[in-house]
């Protein structure tokens, strides 16, 4: 709970400062908010154990933050192989850009 | 007079031999010449830049299959007819340039391979590197019932289909099989001709052991998911 709580305070800051975007942290948010719940709440916690069948309560908090980070991160690697593509492209584009000017420039040279 | 083929010469930090590499395509054939400079810390530009030809400088490194693309767009760009990939570290002869553009004159064919291994000429290497070749002959031959015998040859020649089908889709690292089995599944028609090759004259080889396990496993995945597109 003491962990959710700092980490929520943590997550504020770096928005704050702008190193995490809006967009990003509010996954964090949702994250901080819910575990903070979970945690402080144990009577939801135990019914949510019961209703999964599951005998050891705070358990039901690791198979849920678990559970998340392995969906978010695989949404990660997907962000991170599309920005790749377009990083690719972009190189490649600004280097045939670069190119063409230096040939312009060589033929005014050269008419001159 | 401009010419009707271009020879593209991906480079990096190959400052030690690429001004021999590109007077020796000079000697063998009139081509135009680029080199694709992928983001090198040594003198690679300059040196090539003094032999007089086409440069590009990419910002950072691509690796070989996104310098590649950069020098097949340029290519389309131009209006080419032919493109050939040719190394920059003289592991390729150039008096097979001609060789390998003429069966793309002809216009049977859309892509020729410089082949080591057809004809027996003294190239051999290692046995790992050998039964990693016939490995990927076999996973070709199964999925496009067509054996290529050389598929990790880079001493290649493609025509202006094949050009503008690499300046949309061309894989950034590791790409000579992958682009095989992309074009043959497409229809393409591929041809390979005996070519003799050499070690290489200077630098060092990017493949390290753990790499070439990569490798094969990176390669085989790609292609096995070609097959579901």
């Amino acid at each position: 709970m003491i962990f959710s709580l700092i980490f929520l305070l943590v997550v504020t800051e770096f928005v704050r400062k702008g190193t995490l975007s809006e967009q990003h942290s509010l996954f964090w948010f949702v994250f901080a908010l819910t575990m903070l719940l979970m945690a402080a709440n144990t009577r939801l916690l135990e019914f949510l154990s019961r209703l999964l069948h599951i005998y050891y309560a705070p358990s039901v908090l690791f198979l849920f933050g678990f559970l998340l980070i392995t969906i978010y991160s695989f949404h990660l690697t997907i962000i991170v192989s599309r920005q790749s593509e377009k990083l690719l492209k972009l190189t490649q584009e600004i280097a045939l850009l670069k190119n063409k000017i230096e040939e312009q420039a060589d033929k005014t040279v050269k008419s001159k | 007079m401009r010419s009707t083929t271009l020879v593209i010469i991906p480079a990096y930090n190959e400052a030690a031999t690429i001004g021999q590499v590109i007077k020796n395509i000079k000697r063998w054939c009139d081509a135009d010449i680029l080199v694709v400079n992928d983001g090198s810390t040594d003198g690679t530009s300059a040196a090539a830049r003094e032999e007089k030809v086409a440069v590009i400088d990419l910002p950072c490194n691509l690796g070989i299959g996104g310098a590649m693309q950069t020098g097949y767009r340029y290519a389309c760009q131009h209006g080419y007819e032919f493109a050939v990939q040719v190394d920059a570290d003289g592991q390729h002869d150039p008096r097979f340039i001609e060789d390998l553009i003429h069966p793309l004159r002809a216009g049977k064919v859309d892509m020729v391979i410089g082949s080591r291994y057809i004809e027996n000429r003294n190239y051999r290497g290692t046995l790992a590197r050998r039964a990693g070749s016939w490995f990927f002959t076999f996973l070709l031959k199964l999925f496009t019932g067509q054996a290529i015998y050389d598929t990790t040859s880079g001493f290649r020649a493609i025509n202006r289909q094949v050009l503008a089908e690499f300046a949309r889709h061309y894989p950034p690292d590791y790409p000579e099989v992958e682009v095989i089995m992309q074009l043959l599944r497409r229809g393409y028609h591929i041809k390979e001709i005996p070519v003799v090759m050499y070690p290489r004259k200077g630098g060092h080889s990017s493949i390290t052991m753990l790499k070439s396990v990569y490798y094969m496993f990176k390669v085989s995945l790609a292609m096995v998911i070609d097959c579901l597109r």
